[in-house]
């Protein structure tokens, strides 16, 4: 079927349609009877016709054309079309076509209505190059912030704990002039409800290469019957006791940035205020996807340059809201995280205080903070769409960049 | 500049490997005979189809960057006929095997053939379950069966097995831009067939003598029988969570399943239901009937893509509890062998360190190291020592070994 000069001429026109920013869908066009003349007026000498997913990205973005602009639309159709989408998935399935008999090969279908998982590995074609030869520059720290931690009489700080919280507290004390490490330091151990812990954790993981899914990531720390070692927050917090001394150890526990912040005023007295820490969950499922393909194409070098700059830089071009999908413990294994999330907040809440032998530390927020709510309204799977869709956008915004170097 | 260029593209399991084994090990007298198989590593194939297909592989990825366009290279510059073979290019969608043939072209002249070797489905079903479950996964027989049969091919263990096994549509992505006669369909031949049948097909096809070049030591996947294979999933569902790939790989795959369970086969092989048998003969015909219309070029019989009569039906997801048991103990035994013999391994490693760690502190066995010593044993009572040791370390910086 997909060998009918018709059909290959039909997808042809349908294709320039798109190349020239017109978002009209498969059927439309059919519909509409406009194949035949405009196929005449494509170049016949190009034998492949573009997959069905790389069609629907193209499609997708000259809807966000539309509406927010892209400069040299038709140089990304092309960049799209000619790619192929990475990995394992359907091979070229083909559109529907009328009057066609069924034959061999995938079944065809709608490339809107094309699965969510499918769509995001065809815009990963493109993605791909895009991210790795993206003219945006890694973001390193500065020659005076990698000083500021030699100079003396500076308040010291230290944090551990559940990886984006820490971060988000790291910098404003940063920013508050704390300085990052030394002997005496005040350690902050950081905490909040497991299942936002676990998605901050699956979030740092993806950005340091891994590829592993949400659910896998819960059923490993079922199996094993423990967390991930940065969210085993009293075992931190009392091994930094006895390395450090009880007193330089605080444990800080929020539902949300606001009560974190509180914790680490209380903690160290310094005046931070935090903005929202949500992990973007459909960001980390995007990227746990491309790491593999990043690594194929351009090295493990090549993803870690590439996580460093382009990454960050299109991934907030590309939210247009700070809103974030939750994402609660996969379904089935809310109950281990709430016995587990309680037995923590019980060996916190009932630890021996015994400054001499070490162990112990100061607490800021009710233990009771780290078991998952088991009435909260969250998602318990990434949904594929939500993927799709922000890999178009990534898409987008890497596109800019590039028109912006090339005009500069 | 190659003048021919032969593309072999699976499918899997059907002698690819014996081929690429023939291949490699053969490779020095093939170029004397002007023809190339661009090769300095035994995978060197399948990770420039990894790169060409952007095809992630359980973290080996990383070795394939870049790897497909330094085979296209070689093959260009070689003023003969080249080689190339992995089944895993059998998945490629038409936009790679564009980009294949526009690497591998040295210019107009150069003569693209594409080789695919085919094996009735009747074989081929449980032996890709086999390798699923080789892999790592959990699915039941049942379930793998039923997800082939889903015309969506929603499940990824359905979209993979028909991207390589599926002939009219493999040789459709392959073979669209060529002429017939290079596109080349090699049949695998029914059970009882003659011993070296099959590369006697290969070879005619590639363009070598078959009694010239003799097949050496090969490289075969033995396959597991129903109690075996049933063992390997149910070992899979309590493991997979808890033993890495990178240990999974020599202790499961290697160690478990090719050196003992495949040879030590307690139960009968593995064949297909009686009802997929129906719904596999009626495909079957259908593609030999298309493919009889296309004009391929055949060595073989495309009859030999019909399934012969099914073997007697045994249910690996309801195993026979005897065999079971019995496949179960060939396994702990494995096991428990290979375990002692990693434990003895470590105990003459730890023996081996003991005695470099007893040479060193003779090493060091001198009255600058002995005051040393003293100092670091004073220092955890001693303030003053503690000093005097913390000024010692400052001056003689971080790398100081145990003082």
């Amino acid at each position: 079927m997909t060998g009918e000069p018709e059909y290959q001429a039909a997808v042809r026109a349908w294709a320039a349609r798109l190349r020239a920013a017109e978002p009209v869908t498969w059927s439309a066009f059919c519909a509409s009877g406009d194949g035949a003349s405009v196929g005449a007026r494509v170049d016949p000498s190009t034998t492949l016709v573009p997959g069905s997913g790389q069609l629907e990205i193209v499609r997708r973005l000259a809807v966000l054309h539309r509406s927010e602009g892209l400069p040299d639309f038709a140089g990304l159709a092309d960049l799209v079309l000619a790619s192929s989408g990475p990995g394992r998935g359907l091979v070229d399935p083909p559109l529907p076509w009328p009057g066609s008999a069924p034959g061999h090969g995938p079944a065809p279908v709608e490339p809107d209505l094309l699965p969510g998982t499918e769509l995001v590995r065809a815009a990963s074609g493109a993605l791909v190059p895009l991210l790795l030869r993206s003219p945006v520059a890694p973001v390193h720290p500065t020659a005076s912030s990698r000083l500021r931690r030699y100079l003396p009489g500076r308040h010291r700080f230290a944090v551990a704990g559940t990886p984006l919280t820490a971060a988000a507290v790291r910098t404003a004390l940063l920013d508050a002039g704390w300085v990052e490490g030394g002997s005496r330091a005040t350690h902050l151990v950081l905490g909040r409800d497991l299942e936002s812990m676990m998605a901050e954790h699956w979030a740092a993981r993806t950005l340091a290469g891994a590829e592993r899914r949400w659910r896998p990531l819960w059923r490993r720390a079922v199996t094993t019957e423990s967390l991930p070692p940065r969210l085993r927050l009293d075992e931190i917090a009392a091994r930094r006791s006895n390395e450090h001394g009880p007193g330089a150890v605080h444990l800080v526990l929020g539902r949300d940035a606001a009560e974190i912040a509180a914790g680490v005023r209380a903690a160290t007295g310094a005046g931070i205020s935090l903005g929202p820490i949500d992990a973007d969950v459909v960001a980390a499922d995007l990227l746990r996807r491309l790491n593999p393909f990043l690594v194929l194409a351009g090295g493990s070098a090549g993803r870690r340059t590439a996580i460093a700059g382009p990454w960050p830089a299109a991934l907030r071009d590309a939210r247009r809201s700070t809103s974030r999908t939750a994402l609660g413990a996969p379904r089935g294994l809310l109950p281990w995280a709430i016995g587990t999330a309680d037995r923590m907040a019980g060996r916190i809440t009932g630890r021996v205080p015994d400054a001499a032998a070490g162990g112990d530390y100061a607490v800021h927020g009710d233990p009771a903070v780290l078991v998952p709510d088991r009435g909260r309204d969250v998602a318990r799977t990434v949904d594929p769409d939500d993927v799709a869709d922000l890999a178009v956008r990534m898409i987008a915004a890497l596109w800019r960049y590039e028109a912006q170097e090339g005009d500069r | 500049m190659a003048r021919t260029v032969i593309v072999h593209v699976g499918a899997p399991k059907t002698g690819t490997s014996f081929v690429q084994d023939l291949l490699f090990a053969q490779r020095e007298r093939l170029r004397e005979h002007g023809v190339l198989y661009p090769a300095d590593r035994f995978d060197a194939h399948f990770l420039a189809a990894l790169d060409l297909l952007q095809l992630p592989w359980g973290g080996i990825e990383e070795e394939a960057t870049g790897a497909w366009d330094r085979l296209a290279a070689e093959v260009r510059a070689w003023p003969g006929t080249a080689i190339i073979s992995h089944e895993i290019l059998a998945t490629a969608s038409r936009a790679q095997v564009a980009r294949a043939f526009e690497t591998l072209r040295a210019n107009d002249e150069t003569e693209l053939h594409v080789v695919y070797s085919a094996r009735d489905l009747v074989r081929q079903i449980p032996a890709e379950w086999q390798e699923n479950i080789k892999h790592r996964r959990e699915t039941t027989y049942g379930d793998f069966l039923a997800e082939l049969r889903d015309p969506a091919r929603a499940e990824p263990t359905a979209r993979w097995f028909w991207a390589v096994q599926e002939v009219p549509d493999v040789l459709d992505r392959w073979g669209a831009t060529l002429p017939r006669e290079q596109v080349h369909l090699v049949t695998v031949p029914p059970p009882g067939a003659p011993h070296g049948l099959l590369w006697q097909r290969f070879a005619r096809v590639i363009g070598l003598d078959p009694t010239e070049f003799v097949p050496e030591a090969v490289r075969t996947n033995a396959s597991l029988g129903v109690a075996e294979a049933a063992l390997l999933r149910r070992l899979n569902v309590r493991i997979v969570d808890l033993v890495w790939n990178h240990n999974y790989r020599p202790l499961v795959r290697e160690h478990l399943v090719h050196q003992n369970l495949s040879e030590q086969r307690v139960s009968p092989k593995l064949s297909v239901p009686p009802e997929v048998w129906e719904w596999a003969e009626d495909l079957s015909r259908k593609w030999v009937s298309e493919l009889a219309l296309r004009a391929y070029d055949v060595s073989g019989d495309l009859d030999d893509l019909l399934p012969r009569p099914a073997l007697p039906w045994a249910d690996p997801d309801d195993p026979d509890p005897e065999q079971l048991a019995e496949a179960g103990l060939n396994a702990l035994t494995a096991l428990t062998v290979e375990a002692a013999r990693l434990r003895d391994q470590q105990r003459v490693l730890t023996d081996e360190i003991a005695d470099l760690h007893a040479e060193l502190d003779r090493a060091y066995v001198t009255p600058l190291y002995r005051w040393r010593r003293s100092l670091v044993e004073k220092a955890a009572t001693n303030a003053s020592a503690r000093r005097g040791l913390a000024l010692y370390r400052r001056v003689r910086g971080r790398n100081s070994r145990s003082t």
